[in-house]
């Protein structure tokens, strides 16, 4: 069973937003809604990155948690979606979320808020697959289609990556080795400090003893 | 003529909601969603799989995936 996960490769990424316009046109996603975005690091100064941010699909999802309606629901695929019917638009999954993904669309003369609105990674909704009701309420469904999510499949330069977590792990491992690259530019050392830069629990120098 | 138009009013009032979309929630419980691989549109399919076939759709899909891999072997 795959376990559907994005990755995006800063190498990479060109700030075209590409995939933030792909996303826009094939889901038909209302004005002031962004499902998808790129965020750039060190704008203008040399070395500057940028990544494309959506829905994370989180294993552990924090706005799942969060949601006083209990609107949310995983897949098998493990993609992280909501049905519309549901939601009251509260906005708890927005302070939830720690990457911006759920947006909420302003409706009416005093631009109330409405259903909250994400990446559904291609996977539309709980709506009959293919249906118009879905089209109208999560956009195009793709996966059903036998299809990976717009933004992944659009983007020139393969930065942005979908499908299942295992393929595109193994994608980005190999490009990493043929950069002349290992281990060390992701995980957890890389992360949070390895080892050698301090060892947790040590007392510091010159510290009180018991 | 007149008693027409009355009639014509009349029968566009009875009428004027069946254009509406049901607006209820059944229960106010969360709906379940179909399988991925079943869809009801097979307008847009990609080609290579069989839908409404589970193990047709992960390979479809790890099939997919390899053309996001710039070092894929070239067939």
């Amino acid at each position: 069973m795959a376990r559907m996960k994005f990755i995006c490769d800063a190498e990479r990424c060109i700030e075209c937003n590409g995939c933030v316009t792909a996303c826009k046109a094939e889901h038909d996603v209302p004005w002031g809604v962004n499902r998808r975005r790129v965020v750039t690091m060190n704008d203008g100064v040399q070395g500057e990155r940028s990544i494309s941010v959506a829905c994370m699909h989180c294993s552990d999802a924090p706005c799942m948690a969060v949601c006083p309606v209990d609107c949310f629901y995983r897949t098998p695929e493990g993609v992280v979606l909501h049905d519309k019917d549901i939601c009251i638009g509260c906005g708890y999954c927005s302070y939830a979320c720690p990457f911006g993904a759920p947006q909420f669309p302003s409706n009416g003369t005093f631009g109330l808020r409405g259903k909250m609105d994400k990446c559904t990674f291609c996977a539309g909704g709980p709506e009959e697959n293919g249906s118009q009701a879905e089209y109208e309420k999560y956009g195009r469904n793709r996966l059903s289609e036998g299809k990976l999510p717009a933004c992944a499949e659009m983007c020139s330069t393969k930065a942005l990556l979908g499908g299942d977590g295992d393929v595109v792990a193994d994608i980005f491992r190999t490009r990493v080795l043929n950069r002349g690259k290992g281990s060390e530019v992701w995980g957890w050392g890389t992360a949070y400090g390895r080892p050698t830069q301090g060892t947790p629990g040590a007392a510091p120098a010159g510290g009180k003893k018991s | 003529m007149r008693r027409l138009g009355l009639l014509a009013a009349a029968a566009a009032v009875l009428v004027a909601g069946c254009g509406e979309k049901v607006q209820t929630i059944e229960g106010g419980q969360r709906k379940s969603d179909t399988p991925v691989w079943q869809t009801k549109d097979q307008r847009y399919l990609a080609p290579g799989w069989s839908p409404g076939n589970e193990s047709s759709w992960n390979s479809q899909m790890s099939q997919r995936a390899q053309g996001q891999n710039d070092f894929a072997p070239r067939k």
